[in-house]
């Protein structure tokens, strides 16, 4: 083949990006190294290599980070990533999103995050840097490898994000256009990117992905203390420093997630902000497990109990994360979500990021280090050999041995564990903190187990080759509501238990207090948000017991003092989120209800039937016409689609809303615009419009607009002829459109008569709307006659022939002919959808954020002043 | 945080011998048997993915069980959605993985973008003649897609 000499392309950029990428897969090993070694004290001057190597890697990220992001910028787009995930026309902060709208991107976000906590854990980890920096330059070693997007045979490894498009797609150079310019100059065609989603283009989703990957990142923390503890044998001490930054994880990544749903309430069409989707479900199990940990660590930390747990709790997190990373990642999820990232081939890669992290972790378990690394080997080879299994076996074989393994594995891990804690059961007191912080670890724990197995249904699907479908929301809603119940309850009694036993008079008496307090404010806020339904009662009043059993904490207890009361705001904050859900969930309405299945025009179907189930059916879409007001929702409400509007690239629905009282009196009235946006590379994507009030939201968001139509042009029909005189009155056959011949305009007359050009101005009253019709005659040569049509009243209308009254000469008379066809209107087909009290659960969210900032806060100055006294 | 949990921490924890009833047996009893009531849930009634000659044996049982039918669109019957007589009935046809043909009738607006796509996941029921999807899931090849 000849080789062509593509002009105008940028090489240099990606040629020098793709060394980085090297450079920091090469400097993360040599850091990895330089730090493992440097954990034995005879190589302990290794360390300030293992420093330098870290340092360079970090460098080499940032490089990476930039140079893609130059290419984003600069629109170059010969490369594939810039071509794929953006356009011309987006502004700066969208270039952002595009950034991390691709798995390698997004990587690189992850990888950036490690390189932030890892140069704060080499300043302050002090005799925890050189086996906690080890294993986060491994895990560096790993994610970047996801960037290399080298060929070794058939295996791919890793995807780079610098493959140039004609590399990626060769097709790209076989468009004929390009036999004409020259292949050479293929750019001048590929001006433009295939744009970011429009559902992307979002100021959240500028912040919800750096915000998620920072709470992904910071689980590996935590997860190198408890490794760092068991490889330099220091079992008791890990816990210490691994707190704090378990509570920065907690913050961080459940921030996130809230961030993800607030962007899905404002911006999706789907109406909630949770749909129990597996790429949602992804995120919330690793915080399941990182807070259930969070909760072991503080026992842990006052008593010293529990310590397999805390440790097999912290590890499994970190775990989670890698396996919801394999989960979105690796196309498993296939036809389960409708929102998880391309297949880039990498699942292989992905699993062995996995096991090679269960693999030694589970092998420092034991006490001699030759058994730990004949155990690393084989059993990371045996996984290996099961992922990429070569030989003729069935799938099903292969994963039912790959399941055994792993299960085997676990348990010695854990027994292990035991033997090392030289641990047996604990004997709790009935009125010890520990004993209650334990139960209400276990209900997370469960509520996460019962989340990570649905979820896991595609990959048991995969593994095992069934055909099972993921459940409903339903299903999720009715197992993770008893959860809820338990856990809230346990958030407000938990603190009145003193560590080792207490007194039970005086955890009773205000625990009492409370609850009758909560028990009476539930019968209020039953009226308040008319929650007439006695399921989700527990849920009410153990979320208001939550809020008061902590309010009355921090007066009585912490006598005020705000900096120690971190727990008990989060706390009281998280009863407040589940009251927000509650509410807003159940008494959710849907405003454009339209149950009654009529249709706007009362035609009949083409069968003449109507389909009962249809009625049955919770009909959520109704069509408004332009123009003409709707009322819904048993008459408090009034709809009318105004106009719309075009702002390039979207097209934008006036919607007026007025609510009226029970007596009908207007209560509220505003005006939604709710906009669609026909992206010609992504397609039609419809976007919501939401107005908040205090004590509700309305949501609205269009389904179809007239415009969308592909209706053909109906032709006319029902013809009719009439002869009527100035001021005469007339209608259609059909009789649905009246008219009234208004008056004759002489357009031109020359004074031989020889040219007559007349205008009629007919007024035509349709379904309570009325429109001009100016049909127009010309009698010059011959005579001409010019129709006149209105499709929004779907009539046409003829001047045939201008005759003269037989009676009065003076008088004129006209024949008009009319015919009809279906009125073409401007209509919109809306959604809008009430979510009352939905601000309890922004509030409690924000309430919790708090809560946990003022408890890192003060763990990071506990840990600090512990290291003083060390 | 209170004053109980800062001090007394960094003494070596000693597991004493337990006498009597100890709560935490309590505790693994009941989280056993949560885990087991999650694993039998797992197991138990589950919808499932489906063709249509599937899906017409198990509705003449369970005409109540959801069920996922993963299709292709027909690209040669035609779609009917006409929103000016009803904005909440959209009929197509749809082949499943077998091949088969099936009308589909959606009782909601047609769903965005449904040209672009080909590749779609009903979720619904079974009926005499016709699927009732309750939900479609379309999957777009090549972008990270939202609902």
């Amino acid at each position: 083949m000849e080789t062509i000499l593509f002009k105008n392309e940028h090489l240099a950029i990606g040629n020098f990006g793709q060394i980085a990428v090297v450079v920091a897969v090469f400097s993360a090993f040599f850091s990895t190294i330089a730090y493992a070694l440097s954990t034995k004290e005879k190589y302990k001057d290794i360390l300030s290599y293992g420093r330098l190597f870290f340092i360079i890697q970090s460098v080499a990220v940032l490089a990476v980070f930039i140079t893609l992001f130059t290419i984003i910028q600069n629109h170059y787009y010969e490369y594939h990533y810039a071509y794929k995930h953006s356009s011309n026309e987006l502004p700066i902060y969208y270039m952002i999103s595009c950034f991390w709208e691709g798995q390698e991107g997004s990587f690189l976000l992850w990888m950036f995050w490690h390189v932030v906590l890892g140069l704060i854990l080499m300043k302050s980890a002090k005799t925890w840097e050189a086996p906690v920096l080890a294993i986060i330059a491994l895990a560096q070693l790993v994610l970047g490898s996801m960037l290399l997007g080298i060929h070794v045979g058939d295996y791919k490894i890793g995807s780079s994000p610098f493959i140039l498009l004609r590399e990626h797609s060769p097709e790209s150079l076989l468009i004929p256009v390009l036999e004409k310019i020259g292949r050479a100059n293929y750019l001048e065609i590929y001006k433009d990117g295939n744009g970011l989603n429009p559902l992307l283009q979002n100021y959240w989703m500028v912040i919800h992905p750096p915000t998620l990957f920072l709470g992904f990142a910071a689980t590996i923390v935590p997860f190198a203390f408890a490794f760092a503890g068991l490889w330099t044998k220091r079992i008791k001490e890990w816990t210490i420093p691994a707190l704090p930054w378990a509570l920065v994880a907690v913050l961080v990544l459940g921030t996130g997630i809230i961030m993800g749903g607030y962007w899905a309430y404002e911006s999706l069409t789907f109406g909630g902000y949770w749909a129990w989707d597996p790429v949602e479900n992804a995120s919330l199990m690793p915080w399941l497990l990182i807070i259930t940990a969070l909760h072991l660590l503080l026992i842990n930390k006052a008593t010293g109990k529990y310590p397999v747990l805390t440790m097999v709790l912290t590890i499994f997190s970190f775990f989670m994360v890698l396996y919801a990373t394999f989960l979105t990642r690796s196309g498993v999820l296939g036809n389960a979500s409708v929102h998880s990232f391309t297949d880039l081939g990498l699942s292989g890669q992905l699993l062995l990021f996995l096991f090679l992290f269960i693999a030694l972790t589970f092998a420092l378990s034991f006490k001699k280090r030759e058994h730990a690394a004949l155990f690393f080997v084989v059993v990371f080879i045996t996984l290996m050999l099961l992922v990429f299994w070569p030989f003729n076996t069935s799938m099903v074989t292969v994963s039912i041995v790959g399941s055994i393994v792993l299960l085997a594995c676990t348990i010695w891990f854990i027994s292990n564990l035991f033997n090392l804690y030289a641990s047996g059961l604990e004997n709790d007191k009935v009125y010890s903190r520990e004993l209650w912080m334990l139960i209400g670890s276990m209900v997370l724990l469960l509520s996460g187990l019962h989340i990570i197995t649905q979820t896991s249904i595609p990959v048991f699907n995969k593994l095992f080759n069934t055909s099972r479908a993921p459940r409903g929301e339903d299903y999720y809603n009715l197992w993770q509501m008893p959860f809820a119940v338990m856990v809230v309850f346990l958030t407000g009694v938990g603190q009145y238990f003193k560590y080792k036993n207490s007194d039970s008079k005086k955890f009773w008496e205000p625990v009492l207090t409370a609850l009758l307090i909560s028990v009476m404010l539930s019968v209020g806020a039953l009226y308040l948000f008319k929650l007439w339904n006695i399921k989700y009662l527990l849920l009410l009043i153990g979320g208001i017991f939550a809020i008061v059993a902590n309010i009355h904490y921090i007066r009585v207890v912490l006598k005020g003092k705000i900096k120690l009361a971190g727990a008990s705001i989060a706390h009281a904050g998280f009863g407040l989120m589940m009251v927000g859900i509650l509410v807003s969930s159940v008494n959710k309405k849907i405003l454009s209800d339209n149950s009654n299945g009529q249709g706007f025009f009362a035609e009949k179907t083409e069968d003449g039937k109507i389909d009962e189930n249809a009625i049955k059916t919770n009909r959520e879409n109704i069509l408004l016409a332009k123009g003409r007001p709707v009322r819904l929702a048993n008459n408090t409400l009034e709809a009318t689609y105004r106009a719309s509007k075009d702002i390039a690239p979207n097209r934008y629905f006036e919607v007026a809303y007025k609510f009226f009282d029970d007596k009908g009196q207007l209560k509220d009235s505003f005006v939604l615009e709710p906009n669609s946006q026909n992206n010609p590379k992504m397609g039609l994507v419809n976007n919501p419009d939401t107005r908040h009030f205090l004590t509700r939201d309305i949501f609205t968001h269009i389904t179809f607009e007239s415009g969308l139509e592909k209706v053909e042009e109906q032709n006319f029909d029902h013809f009719k002829t009439d002869t009527v005189s100035i001021g005469g009155v007339f209608v259609t056959e059909d009789g649905t459109r009246q008219l009234t011949f208004k008056n004759i305009n002489v357009i031109e007359a020359t004074k031989d008569a020889k040219k007559l050009h007349l205008q009629a101005e007919i007024i035509v009253n349709s379904l309570g709307d009325t429109f001009i019709a100016r049909p127009e005659f010309i009698s010059e040569d011959r005579i001409r006659i010019k129709e006149s049509i209105i499709n929004e009243a779907g009539i046409m209308v003829i001047m045939d022939r201008i005759i003269q009254d037989e009676s009065d000469e003076k008088q004129m008379k006209f024949i008009v002919t009319t015919a009809t066809r279906r009125p073409k209107i401007d209509y919109i087909i809306l959604k809008a959808i009430e979510f009352p009290y939905i601000n309890l659960l922004w509030g409690g969210t924000l309430i919790m954020i708090f809560g946990f900032i003022l408890s890192i806060l003060q763990r990071f100055k506990e840990a600090k002043r512990r290291r003083v006294l060390e | 945080m209170t004053q109980d949990n800062i001090t007394n921490t960094s003494e070596a924890y000693v597991p004493k011998k337990a006498k009597g009833f100890k709560p935490i047996y309590l505790i693994i009893l009941v989280v056993i048997s949560i885990s087991l009531a999650i694993g039998i849930s797992f197991y138990g009634d589950t919808s499932k993915y489906v063709c249509f000659a599937e899906a017409d044996e198990i509705a003449k049982d369970r005409p109540n069980l959801q069920l996922h039918v993963v299709t292709t669109l027909s690209k040669t019957k035609p779609e009917v959605y006409n929103p000016q007589q009803d904005p909440n009935y959209y009929e197509f046809y749809a082949n499943d993985t077998t091949g088969a043909e099936r009308k589909v009738i959606y009782y909601n607006a047609k769903p965005q973008d449904m040209e672009r796509t080909d590749k779609v996941v009903l979720i619904g029921y079974s009926r005499n003649g016709y699927f009732e999807a309750r939900d479609i899931l379309k999957k777009c090849p090549s972008k990270y897609e939202k609902k």
